[in-house]
């Protein structure tokens, strides 16, 4: 790993207040990205991986009540930046792209328009015509054919897999130095998965860009990423270098997540899925979070669980965690 | 751990109506509403003088609250003398009648001639539907004064013309409703069954597309309301001695200087009733919507 | 293009049949045609008979419908009862005045419900929305002529700020170019009579473009709440997009389209509420000649200005469906 952590999230809080009482989407979360890595944040649906991030950028505005401890983009402090600010930061420092590129792209403007606005509001590009040569450079360089054309294109008319390439370009447009990807191949059959993902790999080389991969799939994380966090109700459960945790998990959620997996070499092993349900996010166990699905339950889980350093730049929330 | 799932006791109508009944502006609206029709229903009962008695020396006499009014007059007369609060109370029964005569009317043979429409698709469908394509294609109030300016003046005009066309915004809802409800299993169990068309859809389709015909229907009363009003202003609606809303706020045009009263009552009169049905109804879709409560 | 075609292709039954419902109505009339036409002349019975195959009364209904759908689609209405010259000039000398004031009424609604809902919309469930939501209830619910009078009372009876009727004060008027006083006014360079028109024409313009503006604020609004919700929303605020332009380019170009068609269904609502609306301030327009006519009998002139403004509207709709495909470029792949 190289340099110092780019971005910087600690003790990152957030709490929705609905009908039915305070919804605890995300629950001191400590994160780091460190410049030129790829960090992979795994969990289930409503684990709170997307609400980080969309904090993070600033992009829950109230009722969604934000708090942290610490917040800092490149050593600046994020957490009481101005509504300018974020206008400066997003799009050319941070960029974000969402999963389904039907629904996250305007299906009223042009592929064209939705990456020359971008160039517009944060790049010093002379002339529209100027823009617009950026803009189908950019759609050449996430791999799409005849790109002069397909900037007159709506977002409709593109396959699913062109859709998530243009929105790329359109989060790539000025050259950010980190793109959050949520969930980037969930929406995409899966041969186009992979090329996705390939394309991911080799703009981060070229781009020098650095990356943070939500997704739900483990093996999407061991092939690209070089640093996982595993979120599970809110929390971040265990974090640390791909290789070693999945090779030696620390917390029994990541365990219980990697045996679910069918193994190609074990064709005749029964799948073991995780018992029981995620918790209600409006009432949470007061001690670990995860103790009630757990098979290594014991005496001291009833007891709200921290952070604990497994190892080299590995941490895990469980107090029977070890290297 | 299990969660138990609480499943529901009440049906999903009882409950929109629980909802309906704890929203104090919809019940507020509903209130006036039906304070309004009772009024209308018992008006000779509850006017304190015949609309129709004329005696010049009370000619422009003002309201209450205004210098020479008296209680004998609460709402002051107008340019004959005549006492406003009773032909306001009398012009209820014309403008509330006629707006909800009209809804049912048309909202019968709409619904009917929707359900046909949809059940039957083919040719039944395409006609039917294009004389609803034409007659929508009318603007409403030059429709109206057109036909009722041809036909002349009345309350069975009235009728006949505003039916001609609000019937067809019952008949897009049933037509489209009848449309889904055809697809549905039980539509298909009873034709296997060899149920014959006309009992399918008045036993099967029929009660499951009357709610939102109904809910379509109390919108459609304030607009009737105002379009009846707007005629009888133009003079094209009921004629004397019967009274309506629309004419006395005509009848207060010349007056607009000196008797403020004899045009301004009766509009409002027409605003309260219009907005209450609006507000009301407006609530009533707010409660039974499903979408919008878990 | 192609759709282009289809679309005005389907107009065609709609005129026809628009036609049909104009015809018919005349039907409606009670009284024999002829008779009205003479009113107080006496005539003999064979001059009646020999009116009425003039005018051709004598044929079945069939070809008398025919023969008027052909005659209306070449403009020949007959003639005006009253002016005693043909229908279509009576009407087209009265044309500019319901012109200019529909247009103005149109800017006018368009103006304030289009901005107003969009404000009320952004900022949901404050105070703004609140007042915003419920004048505009309130506009959906006010009969039309009476807001007119009430605007009458209170601005030029009470307070003398605007003239009580007429289209212009008792003056020279501007080389007629548009015959529309405003645009005349400015053309002839003369700013006093341009501000005299536009007393004129600011309460009967106010007053019809009300109720369509509340109906534009509460469906924009709508549109727009639905719309915020929207994922390319956020991801346009994730580009670092000014509000600024993700509310007038990236929620408006969606919300616009369900304002626009309904928009086209109340300038429905216009063509009819200027007849009250002319009626009220006696402005000199085709509104207020229908409702006359209405009362002087005069069937040939009611006929051909009420097929006139069903014809407007069935095109204005047809409009309005070519404008939401381009505002909504999924409709038209």
């Amino acid at each position: 790993m190289s340099a110092a952590p780019i971005l910087r999230i600690g003790g990152l809080r957030v709490t929705f207040h609905g009908e039915r009482g305070a919804v605890h989407a995300v629950d001191s979360v400590d994160l780091e990205v460190h410049r030129g890595e790829c960090l992979g944040v795994v969990g289930e649906s409503g684990s709170g991986k997307t609400v980080t991030f969309l904090a993070t950028l600033g992009l829950l505005p109230p009722p969604a009540q934000v708090e942290a401890d610490l917040l800092s983009w490149e050593g600046r402090d994020l957490r009481h930046l101005s509504l300018a600010g974020w206008r400066a930061l997003r799009g050319h420092d941070l960029a974000l792209t969402m999963q389904d590129a039907l629904t996250a792209l305007n299906p009223a403007l042009t592929i064209g328009t939705q990456i020359t606005e971008v160039l517009d509001a944060h790049s010093d590009l002379p002339s529209a015509a100027a823009r617009r040569h950026r803009a189908s450079d950019l759609l050449r360089l996430v791999g799409i054919a005849d790109p002069r054309r397909q900037l007159c294109a709506y977002p409709h008319e593109l396959s699913g897999g062109m859709r998530q390439r243009a929105m790329i370009a359109v989060a790539l447009a000025c050259g950010p130095k980190l793109l959050i990807a949520d969930e980037p191949t969930t929406a995409l059959d899966v041969t186009v998965q992979a090329q996705v993902l390939e394309l991911l790999d080799q703009l981060r080389v070229e781009m020098h860009l650095s990356l943070v991969l939500i997704t739900h799939n483990l093996g999407v994380v061991a092939a690209h990423c070089d640093r996982v966090a595993v979120m599970y109700a809110g929390q971040v459960v265990e974090s640390g270098p791909t290789a070693q945790v999945i090779a030696t998990p620390a917390h029994p959620y990541t365990a219980m997540l990697l045996a679910c997996l069918p193994r190609l070499d074990r064709l005749d092993a029964a799948l073991t899925p995780i018992p029981g349900r995620v918790p209600d996010l409006t009432h949470l166990p007061a001690g670990c979070r995860f103790a009630p699905r757990c098979p290594a339950r014991t005496v001291g889980c009833d007891q709200p669980q921290a952070m604990r350093a497994v190892g080299k730049d590995r941490a895990a929330r469980c107090h029977l965690a070890i290297a | 751990m299990s969660a138990s799932i609480a499943l529901p006791e009440v049906s999903p109508a009882a409950l929109g109506l629980r909802r309906f009944v704890s929203d104090r502006t919809s019940l507020c609206c509903t209130a006036i509403v039906l304070l309004a029709a009772l009024t209308a229903l018992f008006a000779p009962v509850i006017a304190p003088h015949d609309p129709s008695d004329a005696d010049l020396l009370r000619r422009l006499q003002p309201p209450v609250w205004q210098a020479d009014g008296t209680w004998d007059y609460p709402l002051g007369c107008d340019g004959l003398g005549r006492d406003i609060l009773s032909r306001l109370i009398f012009g209820a029964r014309v403008s509330l009648g006629v707006g909800f005569g009209v809804v049912l009317v048309s909202s019968v043979i709409g619904t009917v001639l929707g359900t046909v429409a949809g059940f039957a698709r083919g040719v039944i469908d395409t006609v039917l539907s294009r004389i609803a394509d034409v007659l929508l294609g009318f603007p409403y109030l030059v429709f109206a004064i057109g036909l009722m300016g041809m036909m002349g003046p009345g309350l069975g005009n009235i009728v006949v013309t505003l039916v001609l066309k609000e019937w067809v915004v019952a008949f897009r809802v049933a037509r489209g409703e009848t449309l889904g409800a055809r697809e549905q299993d039980y539509v298909e169990a009873a034709r296997a069954v060899g149920c014959p068309a006309w009992r399918i859809m008045g036993g099967e389709i029929l009660p499951n597309i009357l709610s939102p015909v109904l809910v379509v229907a109390t919108i459609r009363m304030a607009h009737v309301i105002i379009m009846e009003s707007s005629l009888s202003f133009l003079g094209l609606g009921v004629q004397p001695p019967s009274v309506s809303w629309g004419g006395m706020v005509a009848d207060g045009r010349e007056f607009l200087a000196d008797g403020w009263w004899i045009a301004t009552l009766p509009g409002l009169a027409i605003l309260i009733v219009v907005l209450a049905i609006n507000l009301a109804s407006q609530g009533a879709r707010e409660a039974f919507d499903p979408r919008l409560h878990r | 293009m192609i759709r282009l075609l289809q679309r005005v292709l389907h107009l065609i039954p709609v005129l026809l049949g628009t036609i049909l419902v104009v015809f018919a109505m005349t039907a409606a009339t009670p009284g024999d045609p002829v008779q009205i036409m003479l009113g107080d002349q006496r005539a003999t019975p064979e001059q009646i008979a020999a009116l009425r195959h003039d005018m051709g009364l004598d044929l079945p209904l069939a070809e008398r419908f025919v023969s008027f759908a052909w005659r209306a689609l070449h403009g020949e209405f007959g003639r005006s009862f009253f002016h005693r010259r043909p229908v279509l000039d009576v009407i087209a000398d009265r044309l500019p005045a319901t012109i200019e004031l529909t247009l103005a009424a149109t800017v006018l609604a368009l103006g304030i419900g289009i901005p107003l809902g969009l404000l009320a919309g952004v900022r949901r469930g404050h105070v703004t929305d609140r007042a915003a939501s419920i004048t505009a209830l309130v506009g959906v619910s006010l009969p039309g002529f009476w807001l007119g009078l009430l605007l009458m009372l209170l601005f030029s009876v009470t307070l003398h700020w605007f003239p009580v009727s007429g289209r212009t004060g008792y003056g020279d008027e501007p080389a007629a170019v548009t015959h529309l006083l405003l645009i005349d006014s400015l053309l002839a360079g003369r700013p006093a009579a341009f501000f005299e028109a536009l007393r004129h024409l600011a309460l009967p313009a106010i007053t019809l473009a009300l109720p369509m503006a509340a109906v534009l604020m509460r469906v924009t609004r709508a549109a727009v709440v639905d719309v915020l919700r929207a994922d390319y929303v956020l991801f346009a605020e994730a580009k670092g997009l000014s509000r600024r332009r993700v509310l007038l380019v990236h929620v408006m170009k969606n919300a616009l389209a369900p304002a626009v068609s309904v928009a086209a269904l109340e300038i429905g609502a216009l063509l009819g509420g200027n007849m009250i609306v002319e009626t009220i301030f006696a402005w000199p327009g085709v509104g207020r000649l229908v409702v006359e006519s209405i009362f002087a009998r005069n069937y040939p002139v009611v006929q051909a200005a009420v097929l006139l403004y069903a014809l407007v509207f069935v095109l204005l709709n047809g409009l309005a469906d070519v404008l939401y495909g381009v505002l909504n470029p999924r409709i038209s792949a």
